[in-house]
């Protein structure tokens, strides 16, 4: 790797008590690396942990196991006021700014509210005039309330709070997936943009394979609380390795008609994710993958690097193609 | 020409004087035939479904006309539509979880709708529930009859509702976003199953996606702004649309197979509000071509000045490739 990692996670792991049911691992040994400057994305179906992990790597949840560090700093190991100044530098959007900005106050206000919290000392209003120009917001906007704006304009205004007291590291959680498609496409460009003019580093949480070929320097996908392939966005579209990767691709919709393949086929058989309280033994996958063997309902297959840089969780990650299943 | 099982002229639907949402809906659908709806959040595709239907929110009204096999379902009392819905036209949301009764067991659901809609007596009710739920790629149906919709997971509870929605066997079905909120790999089996499902049955697809539309449309009818901008072949809309508004909506659609290349493209400026006054095209402040002819309305024409199976609302037509405009 080139640059410097500003976000190192290690082994993380979340159990949660299902009343009556057992242990729910929602997140079973994860490790990722984010280059300062750039974007991971951590894609996979609703279910398999991406959220869990996202909040994890912000401290908003306790680990069960496992190290997280931002800037060189253990963040899980931090006192309660250590820990608030550093939340500074790293910030949650979410996929609907109703659940995390206060719908009665101003945009105005709400944009401020960090900064305040904070001891902001300077010229407050002149900031917010700052923040809403960044985001390309009127300043006529500052006085509305959320309820008096477009989907658009309300994820820019959680976006303005996000990056008040110059973040280094955002976790966006599905930021654009409430949005129309042309409203989107100005969300994820307004992202990009900030990403450059400002330096942070984002990890990117989505369910959109096509957004995050757009977004994302890398690309790690998700199943069932674990990495199954990570690597360049570029490699991994490419030539997906993991079987999970390659149905995922093959089902993401595309706007076109296109001649229905085999793996299209494929998706239409697999059937839906098992329950994270009952996983199946050996590869989590197993159960799903139409190229399973005895080997992968027995063994469990580690997240291994391939020659490309690549590290995919599939003993057959060389030669596995479902198309050809 | 196919024998049309819907036909709407002119539906329009407004909350008050000067509050209009749907500005004047042509809209067919032929028997067999899957039409998609497609356009973004209030373009007025859910509510001109919901006026098809007699299901607009208080406060709302419809006017013009839409034919259903002869039958005007415009401005008809409730007592004929409830014979209409279900019976005629079946209808699946996005939320299942609204559609569905939480307290109920799904087979008994389903052995409802059979009381309703048949004169089957109850075992074979009971015997058709489980044929039904077998039908939509339910496991083990006689287990999961028993079970109760938070039980499921979204893509079986939405498998419930198509089945429920076919059960009085519709002329046609109506699908509100049915799989927006779904994984892409249960999506891609949703789709599936109502591609198969729906052979022999007339489907209006509403959905923001074009994607969607690509998997499941026949014919797609593109809504801006409270009208129907234009409408084609699937394969001709999506590669060369013809109206302004359709080639900016499918251009900024982020695809999977393309290595992204800088910004996406965006449409500039916003959609006009309900109520909105709109001179001329509704998409000419917005419009890259727009002329001084865009100040009055462009009617929905084909080549010969009908609509025929393709019609545009523009007087300046596109008529290149897209694949070639994004190039």
């Amino acid at each position: 790797m080139t640059g410097q990692d500003l976000v190192v996670a290690e082994g993380l792991v979340k159990r949660y008590d299902v009343r009556g049911r057992g242990t729910l691992t929602a997140v079973d040994g994860v490790d990722l690396r984010i280059e300062k400057g750039t974007t991971l994305a951590l894609v996979g179906e609703s279910g398999c942990g991406k959220s869990t992990t996202g909040r994890l790597l912000l401290a908003l949840e306790r680990l069960s196991a496992g190290r997280v560090t931002i800037g060189g700093e253990s963040i899980h190991d931090l006192g309660k006021r250590e820990l608030r100044t550093l939340r500074r530098k790293m910030q949650p959007v979410f996929q609907d700014p109703y659940d995390s900005i206060n719908g009665r106050l101003t945009v105005e206000r709400i944009i401020a509210e960090p900064l305040r919290v904070h001891r902001f000392d300077g010229d407050l209003a002149g900031k917010v005039g700052e923040l809403l120009d960044a985001v390309n917001l009127a300043p006529a906007l500052a006085r509305r309330f959320p309820h008096e704006l477009s989907g658009g304009q309300r994820q820019r205004v959680a976006i303005a709070r996000a990056i008040a007291l110059d973040p280094e590291f955002v976790v966006c959680d599905e930021p654009v997936s409430a949005l129309d498609v042309s409203v989107q496409a100005q969300v994820v460009n307004l992202l990009r943009g900030l990403q450059s003019e400002r330096g942070l580093t984002y990890l990117f949480i989505s369910h959109d394979l096509a957004l995050v070929r757009y977004l994302a320097q890398r690309t790690a996908v998700m199943y069932l609380g674990r990495i199954v392939e990570e690597g360049p966005t570029e490699r991994v579209f490419a030539d997906p390795r993991h079987p999970y990767t390659q149905l995922l691709l093959a089902a993401a919709p595309r706007p076109r008609v296109r001649e229905h393949d085999k793996v299209a086929a494929t998706v239409r058989s697999i059937g839906e994710l098992p329950s994270p309280l009952s996983r199946p033994s050996g590869c989590a996958f197993s159960s799903r993958c139409p190229l399973a063997t005895d080997r992968c309902h027995e063994e469990t297959p580690v997240l291994r690097v391939l020659d490309d840089g690549r590290s995919a969780a599939c003993h057959y990650a060389e030669t596995a193609e479902v198309g050809a299943a | 020409m196919t024998e049309q099982l819907l036909e709407a002229r002119d539906l329009r639907v407004d909350f008050g004087p000067g509050r209009e949402a749907v500005r004047g809906v042509d809209l067919t659908v032929a028997r067999g035939e899957t039409v998609a709806l497609v356009g973004e959040s209030g373009c007025g595709k859910s509510l001109s479904a919901l006026a098809l239907m007699d299901l607009l929110p208080p406060g709302a009204r419809a006017t013009g006309s839409a034919l259903l096999g002869g039958t005007e379902l415009i401005g008809r009392d409730e007592r004929v539509m409830r014979r209409v819905r279900g019976n005629r036209i079946g209808m699946i949301f996005q939320d299942p979880m609204s559609a569905l009764n939480p307290t109920t067991a799904v087979g008994a659901q389903i052995a409802e709708v059979l009381a309703i809609h048949t004169s089957m007596r109850r075992p074979a009710r009971r015997r058709r529930a489980l044929e039904l739920l077998e039908s939509v790629g339910i496991p083990d149906p006689a287990v999961r009859a028993k079970q109760m919709p938070h039980e499921l997971s979204g893509g079986m509870r939405q498998r419930v509702m198509i089945s429920i929605a076919l059960a009085g066997e519709p002329e046609l079905l109506i699908a509100d976003e049915p799989t927006t909120a779904l994984d892409v790999t249960v999506q891609a089996q949703v789709l599936a199953l109502l591609r198969e499902r729906t052979r022999d049955t007339a489907l209006l697809f509403i959905t923001h996606d074009m994607g969607v539309v690509a998997e499941i449309a026949d014919r797609v009818a593109v809504m801006y702004a409270g009208s129907v901008v234009e409408t084609g072949p699937v394969a001709q809309v999506l590669e060369s649309p013809r109206h302004p508004y359709t080639s900016a909506l499918l251009r900024s659609v982020p695809d999977p197979d393309r290595p992204a290349t800088g910004d996406l493209p965006t449409i500039p400026g916003q959609v006009p509000s309900v109520g909105e006054h709109i001179e001329g095209c509704p998409f000419r402040p917005r419009c890259g071509n727009a002329t001084e002819e865009c100040l009055t309305a462009p009617a929905l024409v084909g080549e010969a000045g009908v609509i025929g199976p393709s019609a545009v609302a523009c007087w300046n037509p596109r008529t290149d490739l897209l694949s070639e405009a994004i190039r």
